[in-house]
């Protein structure tokens, strides 16, 4: 999915004169490697698994999609 | 804005990601323990910034509907994201909202050096530290700010998935997530270039 680019897009990127504080790639670098909960997960995983198999086997997957459900991406209009 | 850094990693996968959920629709269990794996850490991190310590709990609700309405996802491994965070999203919402009806007893400050593994490095204390630090920040952020910089920078989606997710327009979203890595940067002393004392 493309972002469009407003007028304003980019000033969001990055904010820096001088002493002041810097947004931008480090920043969100540093936060997604503290946040990002990348440990094994196998008890968590198992119960998935077993909702999956459940859900398979009961037919769950043959259900229609809603619109909730429709993530197809948007093509994006050359500009 | 910008997509930096590790959100290019949540990124990287879309394609695997993809073309897991596309199996796993047919009925292939690998391909959805394979979705799972990819797909967890970045939910799990953003649940965490905005339900704490029940983030386990309400990731296992998500998974059960997640699990269950696999057929109906329509879309590729970056939508799948914005799905499946949209569906924790509301299982957060529905968490808070019980919790309010039932107050909680006041749960002890964690432990800083009780790390979930049980070993206790150096460098796992210092990672666990710099994890706890940053939860303590995002969590001091109003609600709105800590879930578009969550959503943009742990879970990776770009603005409109954002935007999607929180039912709210490109531009709020664009505002909220850029006044909370403001906030956070100032709050980490980061200025541009040098990094200034810790906090």
């Amino acid at each position: 999915m493309g972002e469009r680019r407003g007028h304003d897009a980019d000033r969001g990127r990055r904010s820096a004169h001088p002493g002041g504080t810097a947004t931008g790639p480090g920043l969100e670098a540093v936060l997604a490697a503290a946040l990002r909960e990348d440990g094994v997960d196998t008890e968590g995983e198992q119960r998935a698994m077993t909702a999956f198999r459940t859900a398979r086997d009961t037919g769950a997957h043959r259900a229609r999609p809603r619109r909730r459900d429709d993530w197809r991406p948007v093509p994006t209009p050359s500009d | 804005m910008g997509q930096g850094g590790d959100t290019r990693r949540a990124q990287a996968y879309d394609g695997e990601l993809g073309a897991a959920v596309a199996r796993a629709q047919e009925g292939d269990e690998a391909a959805f323990a394979v979705a799972y794996r990819l797909v967890q850490p970045g939910l799990l991190g953003y649940l965490r910034g905005i339900v704490g310590d029940d983030a386990e709990d309400v990731a296992a609700d998500a998974w059960l509907e997640i699990a269950r309405d696999l057929g109906r996802f329509q879309g590729d491994g970056a939508g799948f994201r914005g799905w499946t965070a949209t569906i924790a999203r509301h299982r957060a919402l529905d968490h808070l909202r019980r919790q309010r009806v039932r107050p909680r007893p006041s749960v002890p400050e964690r432990d800083l050096l009780d790390l979930p593994s049980g070993h206790s490095t150096h460098e796992q204390a210092l990672e666990a530290l710099s994890t706890e630090r940053a939860l303590e920040l995002v969590r001091s952020l109003p609600r709105d700010q800590a879930e578009a910089v969550l959503l943009r920078v742990v879970v990776g989606l770009d603005g409109p998935a954002a935007a999607r997710v929180l039912g709210k327009r490109p531009g709020a979203v664009r505002t909220a997530a850029h006044r909370g890595l403001k906030a956070l940067a100032r709050r980490l002393g980061v200025t541009d270039g040098t990094r200034a004392e810790p906090n």
